[in-house]
């Protein structure tokens, strides 16, 4: 055994070594990515998705160097499904040195081309090597005209409630049409239509009757005019939604905060699932003390329970209401109405701003509340100072009270909520 | 080059005395995963080490495929992996111990399918690493059994790893 001990370290050692020689010295070669790419193509015939025909979305589009466009695929498979292959394609560019589009279809837009138009061949190719080929333009010739038309819905009347989307055909210099252009342009409507247009030229309406926008696109010096109809006649019912259930009933604790959605459901001719209307719908509440709702912005629909009882919440969009029953549990008699930290006097420089925050407190043991978004706030001097409430919809939810001149001075600042009131003086320095 | 430097310093800076030396066979399930889809395939490895500072220990692995393993219609055989793995040892604690092991791999896996799928065979080189858990055998002072998990080899597409069992014999 002595003499096995003295040989082992010797011999292992030497394995050691002459092992990591061998393993170092191997050079890298595998194809992982070919490998994969097959185990991807078998697992897709063994389930029958395989991909057997592929069309791009978002094609026919000019760019300017340095600008991106995000191409989508859509494919469909052997069981007759379709699904979004964008990423599962081998993008390629015919020219990159126009134009080049990475492995997830986004077209980045290298140099002006004044040749063909300064089109460029996007090639997307499956894992099969099924392929389609859509076509871009990068140049920076000036746009001569653009005829503004619906895509969603391609033609007739819209659905009221429901979002649609317009888009302009742009024609330039050159001759070249760009298809399905919103960016750049600047949407709007005419003043008599109760329906609203945002970046993107997604239409929001929400008439009772038959409506007609005028929407208006415009670039540089450009512009062109589009009558939509929005009809209400495919509307059914709305629903409340809260956590993608549809509700009848909502039972909250005083202070819960949830965020309600709406559905709405269109004959069974023009579409057999709900579709979400949260960007037009307007919200309400029968009894406004017993919850807040957030009427507008991103936290639309954001509902807060501040005192118990039963009440409805009314969701309305085309001459339809859903309506969800909402009960608010607890006790919550009111205290105390607290600005900020409880201050009487809250000084900040002139031109400068503060945030103001009220919370309510009870004489329960139900925690604080901030109410700021449904009080009423005045001032004694008007002229001094602006106010604008931010962060609605949410519990950070505030007062930002702005000096709007170099003036100093003291403002009384009264803040009301259910029957009581809390003032703070605010110096200005 | 740059992947040899390291290691042949750590071999000359080794002393020569080294004192406690073993070796290992093991049986490893392996788990190659690719594209969302996975093949074990059965293996024995065989190992070398000796220790070279304190808890610090040089480690040599040979495994060979015993089994090969399907994805879908496509033959998935671990043919063998040659691997070198520098060992930081715990201390026993009831003979109980574990280790955790850094080094390089070179694995070679050939695949082998209808005409119109990937046939061909390849080698996956690069880091692995491991963990093991040992346990003393109470009769044979001696030996430890050794329950183990390895990585040999990982890309953004391929993963070999794999988990074993087996014995330890230490001189």
């Amino acid at each position: 055994m002595m003499n096995m001990k003295g040989f082992m370290p010797k011999f292992t050692l030497s394995v050691c070594f002459a092992t990591s020689m061998v393993i170092l010295g191997c050079d890298s070669d595998n194809n992982a990515e070919a490998l994969a790419k097959a185990v991807e193509l078998e697992s897709q015939r063994a389930k029958g998705t395989i991909i057997e025909s592929v069309t791009i979305i978002g094609a026919t589009t000019r760019l300017k160097v340095g600008e991106t466009h995000q191409l989508i695929a859509s494919g469909i498979d052997t069981n007759n499904d379709q699904r979004d292959v964008t990423n599962e394609l081998e993008w390629s560019s015919s020219d990159e040195n126009v134009a080049t589009v990475n492995s997830k279809g986004l077209v980045t837009a290298v140099a002006n081309s004044t040749e063909q138009q300064g089109k460029v061949i996007i090639t997307g190719t499956t894992i099969n090597g099924i392929f389609t080929k859509a076509e871009m333009s990068v140049s920076d010739e000036t746009i001569t005209s653009l005829v503004l038309r619906q895509s969603n819905p391609v033609t007739g009347d819209i659905n009221t409630c429901i979002d649609a989307n317009i888009v302009a055909d742009v024609s330039y210099a050159d001759d070249y049409t760009s298809l399905n252009v919103t960016k750049d342009i600047s949407f709007s409507v005419d003043e008599n239509s109760t329906a609203t247009i945002e970046t993107g030229g997604i239409l929001h309406t929400s008439h009772a009757e038959i409506e007609n926008t005028i929407v208006t696109g415009k670039v540089n010096n450009i512009s062109n005019k589009l009558t939509v109809t929005a009809n209400p006649i495919n509307l059914e019912t709305i629903d409340v939604v809260v956590d993608e259930k549809e509700l009848n009933i909502i039972t909250l604790n005083v202070g819960d905060r949830i965020k309600v959605q709406s559905q709405a459901n269109l004959v069974s001719t023009v579409s057999a699932t709900p579709i979400n209307i949260d960007n037009n719908i307007s919200w309400q509440a029968k009894n406004d003390t017993l919850a807040g709702i957030t009427l507008n912005g991103t936290t639309k629909g954001s509902l807060l329970a501040l005192k118990p009882g039963v009440t409805e919440i009314y969701a309305t969009c085309g001459g339809v209401q859903g309506s969800a029953t909402l009960e608010v549990k607890g006790d919550a008699t009111l205290d105390t109405l607290m600005i900020n930290q409880g201050e009487e006097t809250i000084t900040f420089k002139a031109k400068e701003s503060i945030e103001i925050t009220l919370t309510a407190q009870f004489e329960e043991t139900t925690a604080d509340i901030n109410v700021t978004e449904f009080s009423e706030l005045s001032f004694s001097d008007n002229e001094l100072i602006t106010s604008e409430l931010v962060s609605i919809g949410t519990n950070t939810a505030n007062y930002k009270v702005t000096s709007t001149s170099s003036a100093t001075g003291e403002v009384i600042l009264t803040v009301s909520y259910d029957g009581k009131s809390s003032v703070v003086k605010l110096i200005i320095e | 080059m740059m992947k040899t430097l390291p290691l042949l310093c750590l071999f000359s800076a080794s002393p020569s005395f080294a004192d406690a030396n073993f070796i290992g066979i093991d049986y490893l399930h392996s788990d190659i995963e690719i594209s969302d889809e996975t093949a074990n395939t059965g293996m024995a490895s065989f190992r070398l080490g000796t220790s070279i500072y304190k808890q610090i220990a040089i480690e040599t692995q040979y495994i060979v495929g015993t089994q090969t393993d399907n994805i879908y219609n496509m033959e998935f055989n671990l043919e063998n992996s040659k691997a070198i793995f520098v060992s930081l040892q715990s201390e026993d604690m009831n003979g109980f111990s574990l280790d955790v092991s850094l080094g390089y791999a070179s694995s070679e896996m050939t695949v082998t399918g209808p005409e119109n799928a990937y046939n061909g065979s390849d080698e996956y080189n690069g880091f692995a690493w491991g963990v093991a858990l040992y346990q003393e055998i109470p009769s044979y002072k001696n030996a430890k059994i050794r329950l183990g998990y390895q990585s040999l080899y990982s890309d953004s597409d391929l993963s070999i790893t794999g988990i074993s069992l087996g014995f330890n014999y230490h001189f």
